[in-house]
């Protein structure tokens, strides 16, 4: 979530949004794009050890 | 006492002789023969020269483990520089020659390097070549690297295939003929890859019985019954990868586009169930001296024998640690050959018996402890298993070929690919499968079979396995075969413990004991660091053989158990891949698909150059007969100032913004105000990164209360829409917008200069009048009678119209406005003169005249920093430290002091330090301008401003030149704006 307004954030969590990403060994949520079809964007929770695919939604859409 | 072809037997075709060449002597072999067997055939001992010591190697394997044969070989047109022998089917007309050799490699000039092998070891290069490796680089590139490559294209086809299958059994051996059987009557749909040309896998070369039949019959016959029941066999195929979901890369040599037409086929399969049926590989015995030709794996005699019936010598020396190799002495003195068979175990095993009463020399607690011979093997040295002296060899037999069998390895290549974990098996001296990866069952050799009626009933019950998970049931019996006698173990064995014999562990890299003792005694403790430090394991067989051999080495030299040391990371390929295969149809044209304008032919009749732009052919420029491009440039550039140019910018992206909250939206996303645009009118834009950098820049048009049409750069355009498209989806998903791209419904040309009005008034009922349509207005209405959009905005400085129609009519709007034009001196302009024109007014080009690091304030952009209220993408970091530093760099324009000389963009402008130089900045664009008649240039230059206020003078620098400039204003034409406006 993008951090607003932005008069109130302050330097360090700005870039924190910008730039820090947890690099979780294992369930990890990303943001996928359907690029090569529908276009459409979605949030998915995959395991980056297995690989496996833990759960697909819509930005938005509750757990 | 060379190789020879027997009379009769084999799985040849005799029937079929097939001429070839091998360094340039005619040379014959049979269908059915691999390039190896038939070399071995004709007796030729030596194939190649070892990659660092140029050391004579022969023929060692029989299929993909071969670390020697590798060799050029050209047929029908095609080439492959780095062939391995033992996998190359034989063709009529091959011609074949070795590599990493000069001349030829039975002479080669460098055989001198051996003698130098002490300075030679692993690593050397890490320690060499000081001060200056430059210096020896021209002539170790000539020395290194295997084969030569031809400059011809590659004519060859490749195609990708995918499909989706229940089971993919990897391996058309018994195991995976029995799984694949017991699939298919099951009713699942099945592919059953092998990559050799005929499916049976060992059966091929190995005495067997099944189900009452001859162990080949019964792979023929079993073949046959897959193929009536549906499944769909690829032999000579090889599954190269192992991918994620079930997915998993083949590769299909097809041969000389036998049926269709493609060489190679890459195939993507994604299977709900996997039998990895891979077989295990034979690995060496070490000893002295083994890397000499006629050294051959065990294993790889056999096959020779009874697949392509080549008896390798009349004279053998089998060395062994395990009962496997005693089927090869058997099968030798069988052919008539003298066998002595070394065994490092002990005791004789209870095979030795039939082999003893065949007549073969059986000496149990020995190895061979020497090998001697030039350019081959003529003598060999056998001793005690644990000598630790050459001197202690007790008996010197004559022989032309050592068979090695030091125990198997399973094929656990998918399996690892996979995340599969391993297992050292202490009894069996080996890697296994620490259980199946789900969705996979291992079977046969794979997962330890050590019989071949275990073999078949592992296959089976995978088969059933594949079935259950899928929900049905198999009807077949499984296949049987007479109950073998248990095996003695094997004794693992690594190396004769001979100090300071070289003994070969990787023979493709030349990687030798010593080598792998120097990496441990140096700390290269890790199996990782060992492979790199070495390079064992890193040449095109990828350590098949070797790996294991070495690392057993490693444990023992620090101190370590096997399991401990463990393997290094499995990656695809298994064998290498050709990148054709790769590519398959999109090279050349195919690649990428080009963008052409809807008047495309009109330029090109007019002799336009024409030119890649962002994946868009367009006109660079129209060369006339008489003039290079730089004049054209410079003639089409004075003319859009002088009277009219015309320019096509169909590519120009257009994007309609549609909906209730479509202002509210795009004010979110651009720097700019936008809800304020009034319909009619268009604004300059830039879109920023939420990083606050500039990503592009444009112009939108206010089309009604709720409609934007949006115009980013030609290169950008999908790139904007794509992201506006994930900030309304992830971000904004409430807001009600849509986002149409619409860049080739529209033709779009731009008509520029002083006579541009006066000539377009006559064709549009469109009111042009400066009330009417002053700059930045658009205004809708007909032009020759077809509905068009005209829009006042310039990117040339001069008064400019672009003239929007349906696509369609983009080639007859040219014509006609070439044709009005002409009374007015109307001249056709293209991207580079464009180029010229924006730079004279000094107007940006994304990309060139910006980066990565670019922010709306270092062009000089900045009053909606200040004014808007709203959020807006990229506002926050606008604000931070660095964003408001005082010494950013910032675009300005640049007056060389000798008004002739154009700099080089990218040259650094420099302040000369204690130390050296410091850059301040760099030339972004230059050209030499018409309308100033001197050379000019931008630049992004640190403090630029106040730089062009003070009128600052700095010294460009360029490959050691030096090139006075002025810091001026990047606005060298028309700096008021008459010429737009009025």
């Amino acid at each position: 979530m993008r951090p607003v307004p932005a008069e109130q954030v302050s330097d360090a969590n700005w870039a924190d949004y910008l730039y820090f990403r947890d690099n979780d060994k294992g369930p990890h949520r990303e943001i996928w794009c359907h690029s090569a079809g529908c276009g459409q964007w979605f949030v998915m929770e995959r395991d980056t050890v297995t690989h496996a695919v833990l759960s697909v939604r819509k930005p938005g859409e509750p757990a | 006492m060379t190789a020879r072809r027997l009379a009769e037997g084999g799985r040849i075709d005799r029937g079929t002789v097939l001429p070839f060449t091998w360094q340039g002597a005619k040379l014959t072999g049979f269908a059915g023969d691999t390039l190896a067997s038939a070399l071995l055939a004709n007796g030729v001992k030596v194939v190649g020269r070892s990659f660092k010591y140029h050391r004579a190697r022969g023929i060692w394997g029989a299929w993909v483990e071969e670390p020697n044969a590798i060799l050029d070989v050209e047929w029908n047109g095609i080439q492959d520089p780095d062939a391995r022998a033992t996998t190359v089917e034989l063709r009529a007309g091959m011609a074949v020659r070795g590599v990493n050799a000069r001349p030829d490699v039975d002479g080669d000039i460098y055989r001198g390097i051996d003698l130098l092998q002490r300075f030679l070891p692993a690593g050397f290069y890490y320690k060499t070549f000081f001060p200056n490796w430059h210096r020896y680089e021209p002539r170790i590139r000539e020395m290194a690297g295997l084969g030569r490559l031809r400059t011809a294209a590659d004519t060859r086809k490749f195609e990708t295939r995918s499909a989706q299958v229940d089971v993919l059994v990897v391996g058309g051996g018994p195991a995976g003929l029995a799984a694949a059987r017991a699939a298919a009557s099951a009713g699942l749909s099945v592919i059953l890859a092998d990559d050799r040309p005929e499916l049976g896998g060992s059966l091929l070369w190995q005495s067997a019985s099944i189900d009452g039949q001859v162990g080949a019959d019964w792979a023929a016959a079993t073949a046959r019954d897959l193929v009536a029941a549906g499944v769909r066999l690829m032999p000579r195929t090889t599954v190269f990868g192992a991918y994620d979901d079930g997915a998993f890369g083949l590769l299909e040599r097809r041969t000389a586009a036998a049926d269709g037409w493609a060489e190679e086929r890459l195939w993507t399969v994604r299977a709900r169930h996997a039998v990895l049926a891979t077989g295990a590989i034979e690995r060496p015995l070490v000893f002295p001296h083994n890397d000499r030709p006629g050294v051959m794996l065990a294993s790889a005699v056999l096959q020779y024998l009874l697949q392509y019936s080549v008896l390798v010598a009349d004279d053998v020396v089998v060395t062994t640690n395990n009962d496997s190799a005693y089927d090869v002495a058997l099968a030798l003195r069988a052919a008539g050959a003298v066998v002595t068979l070394a065994d490092v175990r002990p005791e004789a095993p209870a095979v030795a018996r039939a082999a003893i009463e065949a007549g073969v020399r059986v000496l149990p607690g020995s190895i061979v402890l020497h090998t001697i011979g030039r350019d081959g093997v003529r003598l060999v040295d056998i001793g005690p298993a644990d000598a630790t002296s050459a001197r202690a060899a007790t008996l010197r037999v004559p022989a032309s070929v050592v068979a090695v069998s030091g125990g198997l390895s399973p094929a656990v290549h998918l399996h690892s690919q996979s995340r599969g974990k391993l297992r050292w098996d202490e009894a069996r001296a080996a890697f296994l499968p620490n259980g199946a990866v789900a969705g996979q069952s291992l079977v046969g050799a794979l997962a330890g079979a050590e019989t071949l009626a275990a073999t078949l009933a592992s296959g089976h019950q995978a088969g059933i396995a594949a079935a259950l998970a899928l929900g049905r049931t198999v009807t077949a019996t499984a296949p049987s075969s007479p109950a073998a006698r248990r095996a003695d173990p094997i004794r693992p064995y690594w190396y004769v413990p001979i100090k300071g014999a070289r003994q070969w562990i990787d023979l493709q890299n030349d990687v030798t004991v010593k080598d792998i003792k120097l990496a441990a005694r140096e700390n290269y403790a890790s199996v990782e660091h060992l492979k790199r430090y070495t390079t064992l394991g890193m040449a095109t067989d990828q350590g098949k053989t070797s790996n294991v051999n070495g690392l057993a080495i490693l444990a023992e030299a620090t101190g370590r158990q096997i399991p401990q040391v463990g393997t290094t990371t499995f990656r695809p390929p298994y064998t290498p891949i050709t990148f054709g295969a790769i590519a398959g149809m999109r090279h050349g044209t195919l690649h990428t698909p080009w963008r052409r304008l809807p008047a495309h032919a009109e330029h090109v009749a007019l002799g336009a150059d024409m030119r890649e732009y962002g994946g868009w052919w367009r006109p660079a420029c129209y060369p006339r007969a008489d003039e290079t491009p730089a004049q054209a440039i410079q003639r089409e550039a004075a003319a859009a100032r002088r009277s009219i140019g015309l320019f096509d910018g169909s590519s120009l992206g257009k994007i309609v913004v549609d909906g209730p909250d479509a202002a509210a939206f795009l004010n979110l996303m651009y720097y700019n105000e936008l809800a304020n645009l009034k319909p009619g009118r268009l604004r300059y834009v830039l879109l920023l990164r939420e990083s606050g950098i500039v990503y592009d820049d444009g112009v939108v048009s206010r089309i009604g209360p709720e409609r934007y049409q949006l115009s980013p750069s030609s290169s950008h355009t999908a790139g904007v829409l794509s992201a506006l498209e994930a900030w309304r989806q992830t971000e904004y998903p409430s807001m009600r917008v849509a986002f149409h791209d619409v860049t080739g419904a529209w033709a779009t040309l731009a008509v520029s200069g002083p006579d541009s009005r006066a000539m377009l008034a006559s064709l549009t009922d469109i009111d042009l009048r400066p009330e009417a349509l002053p700059h930045m207005a658009f205004a809708e209405g007909h032009i020759l009678g077809v509905a068009a959009r005209i829009a006042r905005v310039s990117f040339t400085g001069e008064r400019n119209y672009e003239v929007s129609v349906p696509a369609g009519y983009g080639p007859a709007l040219w014509r006609a406005l070439m044709e009005a034009g002409e009374p007015r001196d109307i001249t056709p302009y293209g991207i580079e003169a464009l180029s010229v024109l924006r730079a004279e007014k000094g107007y940006i080009l994304i990309g060139t005249d910006t980066d990565g690091m670019t922010l709306p304030d270092d062009l000089g952009i900045s009053g909606p920093l200040r004014s808007k209220k709203v959020d807006f993408v990229g506002k926050r970091s606008l604000t931070t430290p660095d964003a408001t530093r005082t010494n950013r760099r910032q675009f300005v324009g640049l007056l060389p002091l000798d008004t002739t000389a154009v700099p080089h963009p990218g040259a650094h402008a420099i302040e000369r330090t204690a130390g050296g130089m410091r850059s301040l900045g760099w030339v972004t664009s230059a050209c030499c301008s018409p309308a100033l008649g001197r050379a000019i240039a931008l630049g992004m230059i640190e403090a630029g401003r106040a730089r062009a206020e003070s009128g600052a003078e700095l010294d460009l620098f360029h490959l050691g030149q030096t090139l006075r400039v002025r810091v001026v204003s990047p606005v060298f034409y028309d700096p008021a704006g008459e010429k737009l406006h009025g």
